[in-house]
């Protein structure tokens, strides 16, 4: 058993190191001013060169069951697809649409079974909607980036398997009395701790 | 037999003479109805005498969870009047739980009241999609503080201390908003003749805008229905 274990642990510690020897990780912690408890705070990373960003198109899923968007919150980036499908247990139609700046869709008659689809062009937020039910409501946000994390609420984060070069660190804060101020950060031979990110009143 | 056939004439003609505004000299009125409606392909289905959830004798059934169109309060009418500068009071009343309005259709220079009639101290806000925000002087309960809107746009009236309550302000240089309900009639009078938008917005639509010519001596007959497919494609048409 134990030199089972020993011969397990001297494969997976060298592959583990040979993982994180190219890609680093920036981590740290969002403060908000007043303590403030935000909710769906998305820190992100950007290329600080915007032409080094082409990302392979991705397609998001958005469940429908009962009668609520999950998750109501999707983070994507331009090019890519966002689903829709209805999964109600019963025969509960919906019609999604958004008439954001980002946006502007209406997917028609969606029936149970349903997978409806649309897709994502250029950067920005907008809110979705069923037009039959009336806590139906998601929010769209679309990032120039693949490295992202969403914070239930202020505190702790990381962003793993960041490629070396330089960045900027920003913050997507849907509360509009908020902002939050971007950060330079260059990834070359180690990784970023300790990343202070503050969020202050407008 | 006749006698209820002549009250009918009359009270038709009661009923159009009350919807269209009296001629004023020089001036002219746009007038109408403005009413919410479901999606086309909801509609299309539930008149197809459907066994599910939504037709009923080729109607719409509504349930508690669903939107009702029919009984929508705040549908807005604005017409944007380049010759108002703004000036106008609003009321918002703040309990615990909510604000007394979901959303409120403002001109740009109105003076937003908000009373305090829940149990906290709130510091409301009016922030906008940019940087540029205006804050109320914290409003202590059973108090009632005002701003006057600097801001245009899709705004969103706020409280620091409690995120339940907010109310969606649709803010425009000039406009002037009537507050209706899914099927009421409105008329917008005593214009100066000229050229004139008019918005028809339900806050959880967004708004269909139109280009009106008011002429002197003359009414405009206008009616809006606000559904999602006839937003969508009066925005794809503009």
């Amino acid at each position: 058993m134990f030199l089972k274990r020993l011969i397990l642990f001297s494969v997976l510690i060298p592959l583990a190191l040979y993982a994180s020897a190219d890609a680093h990780h920036i981590s740290g912690e969002v403060k908000v001013e007043g303590d403030k408890n935000l909710k769906n705070l998305i820190v992100y990373l950007e290329p600080a060169d915007s032409s080094k960003t082409q990302y392979e198109p991705v397609v998001h899923k958005i469940m429908q069951k009962g009668r609520r968007f999950s998750p109501d919150l999707i983070v994507v980036s331009p090019g890519d697809k966002v689903q829709f499908l209805n999964d109600e247990d019963r025969e509960i139609d919906h019609n999604i649409y958004s008439l954001s700046k980002l946006k502007s869709f209406d997917l028609g008659l969606g029936e149970k079974g349903s997978v409806l689809e649309v897709s994502v062009d250029k950067n920005g937020s907008g809110n979705f909607y069923c037009s039959v039910h009336k806590l139906m409501e998601g929010r769209l946000v679309s990032l120039n980036t693949r490295h992202f994390v969403v914070l239930e609420k202020p505190g702790s984060f990381i962003l793993p398997n960041i490629p070396p070069g330089k960045w900027i660190v920003k913050m997507f804060v849907s509360h509009r009395r908020y902002k939050s101020a971007p950060l330079n950060i260059s990834v070359t031979d180690s990784s970023h701790e300790a990343v202070e990110l503050k969020v202050v009143k407008k | 037999m006749i006698k209820t056939f002549s009250f009918t004439l009359i009270l038709i003609a009661l009923i159009s003479c009350s919807s269209a505004p009296e001629i004023i000299p020089g001036k002219g009125a746009v007038y109408g109805s403005i009413t919410a409606e479901s999606h086309k392909d909801i509609i299309a289905k539930a008149s197809k005498d459907y066994d599910g959830f939504y037709g009923v004798n080729g109607k719409v059934v509504f349930t508690e969870q669903m939107v009702n169109y029919e009984k929508l309060k705040e549908l807005f009418v604005c017409v944007l009047d380049p010759s108002y500068s703004g000036g106008k009071e609003h009321l918002l009343i703040a309990s615990d739980e909510k604000m007394s309005q979901r959303s409120l259709a403002i001109a740009k220079g109105d003076k937003l009241w908000v009373q305090n009639n829940s149990t906290t101290t709130q510091t409301f806000f009016i922030a906008g999609a940019d940087d540029y925000i205006q804050v109320y002087s914290p409003t202590k309960p059973g108090e009632r503080s005002a701003i006057t809107v600097q801001q245009e746009g899709e705004l969103e009236l706020g409280s620091d201390e409690n995120e339940s309550l907010m109310t969606i302000l649709l803010s425009r240089k000039g406009l002037v908003g009537q507050q209706h309900s899914s099927g009421d009639k409105y008329k917008v009078e005593n214009l100066n003749p000229g050229q004139y938008k008019i918005l028809f917005w339900f806050w959880r639509l967004g708004f269909i805008e139109k280009t009106i010519f008011i002429e002197a001596g003359a009414n405009i007959e206008l009616n809006q229905i606000l559904s999602v497919d006839k937003i969508l494609q009066s925005k794809n048409e503009t």
